[in-house]
């Protein structure tokens, strides 16, 4: 009998080891695919962005000895589009590769700049007077790039390294995947009138304030009704002042002593106030920032509180790249937050340009059908230059819409699909 | 692509409006009395007065549950659309909902000033050339965030993440500007300790 219970168990062992051990190969093949599928993955984003790379360093050398507009044209169109998907595949291989990172930069600079040239020819301009020289800059970058990303292909491809461990401090990188320091790639300085432009990566405020100490700072946090103690600087984007208080965090700037920013931790309870009444509170604490003639433009309805959008107005004009934002409780009525960047960035003593084509003229210009409800001059920002337009509000096909068409040319600018949603109207 | 991300730019500055195309508690207004009329047809009694208050919340909970969606309580793109409510998805309104799912996972236990500057640095990240353009590029680039990483962002944000999501959209960066945080306690990255800190909240140092 005993015998016989000892096979049994030493029976119901074995198979169980035996069944556990086919569920661990089993496992662990699994888990090795889904290894050798996101390694497949990385290894085709990399391919796929040396691919692109060595077509945009062959259009590149091709633009330099280019004349003709339309082949201009054509190979910024190839440039544009291949540093586009070259750097959307280097985003997906892992960000702790700073060859990487420094290299998506350049891609990104070279789509933007090829997609402005592009843009700013197509409007009459010329080509940038820079342009030869940038594109050679461009050209001989592309070289080195592509140099490294020849050793990196050859070690991926010969097994010497494995994405999947790139940077993970015991596999021995170099070149792309090197750690900093190591990449000897000289990358220029691209400066155009795109957004991504070095000369545009500006923290200067266009308008120059003089510093103020933290007491001045601290009556101007107390004019504003905050209750809140200085804690200390901030550096940054900006020299700010920090001032805190339990639930509430306030930055000032140092030049100017102006609001930047505040943010409230607190709960807002119940909403008893009416719309009118939380704009009333706001155009009251507006009043004390020291912004002069603003107009609120924008609200944004959530269920306790309000944010309302204000704008300077400067001889009737809605200077929108100047906005900033008041967050409104619906309990009691005070500030919950505020956003000033925009103002505290563009605001400054403007010229605006006089007006050259009259409303009408403008409004000629509009696309047959659209019935337009209200308009308005306005100052907009498009690739952070300052534009004079006429804003229309108005509908199409029953579809809402703001456009935009120069105060200066009558041309078309750009323009907004306004939607209605759950916190008020929005434009995209 | 740029071009798309500086338009979609423009138009955070001049409108700065956000919608995350989700109904929740708190929330008032004509998409909420549209929402409880929608529950009241399907029989789920509720007053219909544009506030989404703890009644209508629990018809949505027995209406999702009745539906086999996830009681949640929160009236999403899947909600709606069962309730057969038109709703006007937007590019932006999906990136608010992944900010909100990547500040839940890397930050819920922070204050709220804590959740909106995870959220700023992600989308200073978007606005910087080193990094990719998208929200979801950013936010999904192997290695950059821990959440990803451990699949805690696909968990489903609360209220308060959903807020700090929209006013990070809506331009709030307490970080002035910041591109990276980590945790000291936990970071041993040198790299990026060497970093200048420009701002603590909680367990997170920011630095540029």
């Amino acid at each position: 009998m005993r015998k016989f219970l000892y096979y049994i168990i030493t029976g119901v062992l074995t198979l169980t080891i035996l069944a556990l051990s086919v569920v661990t190969i089993f496992k662990s093949n699994e888990l090795s695919e889904v290894k050798l599928k996101y390694e497949n993955s990385l290894i085709s984003s990399t391919q796929e962005a040396i691919s692109s790379m060595r077509t945009i360093e062959s259009d590149l050398s091709k633009l330099m000895i280019s004349v003709d507009e339309k082949v201009i044209n054509q190979l910024l169109s190839v440039v544009a589009l291949k540093s586009a998907s070259c750097g959307q595949e280097l985003s997906r291989l892992p960000i702790v590769a700073t060859g990487v990172q420094n290299t998506l930069k350049f891609t990104n600079q070279l789509s933007s700049y090829c997609t402005t040239v592009i843009k700013n020819y197509s409007e009459g301009f010329k080509l940038p007077d820079n342009f030869d020289k940038q594109i050679q800059e461009f050209f001989d970058t592309c070289k080195q790039v592509n140099a490294e990303l020849n050793m990196v292909e050859a070690d991926i491809l010969s097994r010497k390294i494995s994405l999947l461990n790139v940077n993970d401090g015991k596999t021995e990188t170099s070149g792309m995947f090197g750690s900093i320091g190591e990449n000897l790639i000289e990358y220029p300085s691209v400066i155009f009138d795109g957004p991504f432009s070095d000369g545009q990566e500006r923290n200067t405020p266009k308008q120059d304030r003089n510093e103020v100490t933290v007491e001045q700072a601290q009556e101007y946090v107390k004019k504003l009704g905050f209750d809140c103690s200085f804690k200390n600087e901030i550096t940054g984007e900006q020299p700010l002042y920090l001032f805190e208080s339990d639930a509430l965090t306030l930055q000032v700037t140092k030049k100017g002593g102006l609001l930047y920013l505040a943010l409230s931790d607190r709960e807002i309870s119940d909403a008893v106030l009416t719309n009118e009444q939380a704009e009333q509170k706001a155009n009251e604490f507006v009043k004390k920032l020291g912004f002069g003639k603003v107009k609120n433009v924008w609200q944004e309805y959530y269920g306790n509180f309000i944010v309302f959008n204000f704008v300077p107005v400067v001889d009737d004009v809605v200077i929108y790249p100047d906005i900033f934002k008041v967050k409104i409780a619906l309990d009691d009525g005070s500030v919950v937050a505020f956003e000033g960047k925009s103002y505290i960035m563009n605001n400054h003593n403007r010229t605006i340009d006089e007006i050259k084509i009259t409303k009408q003229q403008a409004q000629k210009n509009l696309k047959e059908g659209f019935m337009v409800e209200t308009s308005r001059v306005a100052l907009i920002s498009i690739n952070e230059k300052e534009q004079l337009c006429y804003e229309f509000f108005g509908k199409y096909n029953d579809l809402d819409f703001a456009v935009y068409f120069s105060a200066i040319d009558g041309k078309e600018k750009t323009s907004f699909r306004i939607l209605s949603t759950e916190t008020g109207k929005m434009a995209v | 692509m740029k071009k798309t991300l500086s338009l979609i730019l423009i138009f955070l500055i001049i409108t700065v409006s956000v919608s995350a195309a989700t109904l929740s508690q708190g929330t008032r207004g004509q998409e909420v009395i549209k929402l409880q009329q929608a529950l009241n047809d399907r029989g789920y009694s509720v007053t219909v007065d544009g506030i989404y208050g703890s009644k209508t919340r629990n018809a949505v909970i027995q209406f999702q549950k009745d539906n086999g969606l996830v009681p949640d309580g929160i009236a999403g793109v899947k909600t709606l659309d069962a309730l057969k409510i038109n709703t006007e998805s937007t590019n932006s309104s999906s990136d608010v909902y992944l900010l909100a799912r990547c500040i839940y996972g890397e930050a819920r236990g922070e204050v709220y000033l804590g959740k909106v500057a995870v959220g700023a640095v992600i989308l200073n990240r978007v606005k910087d050339a080193n990094f990719p353009n998208s929200v979801a590029g950013v936010i999904y680039q192997p290695g950059a965030f821990d959440a990803v990483s451990d699949g805690q962002i696909n968990l489903t944000p609360d209220e308060e993440c959903i807020r700090a999501a929209r006013d990070a959209f809506g331009g709030w960066d307490p970080t002035n500007g910041c591109l990276y945080y980590y945790n000291p306690k936990t970071a041993t990255n040198k790299w990026m300790l060497s970093k200048e800190v420009t701002l603590s909240v909680g367990n997170h140092s920011f630095c540029r």
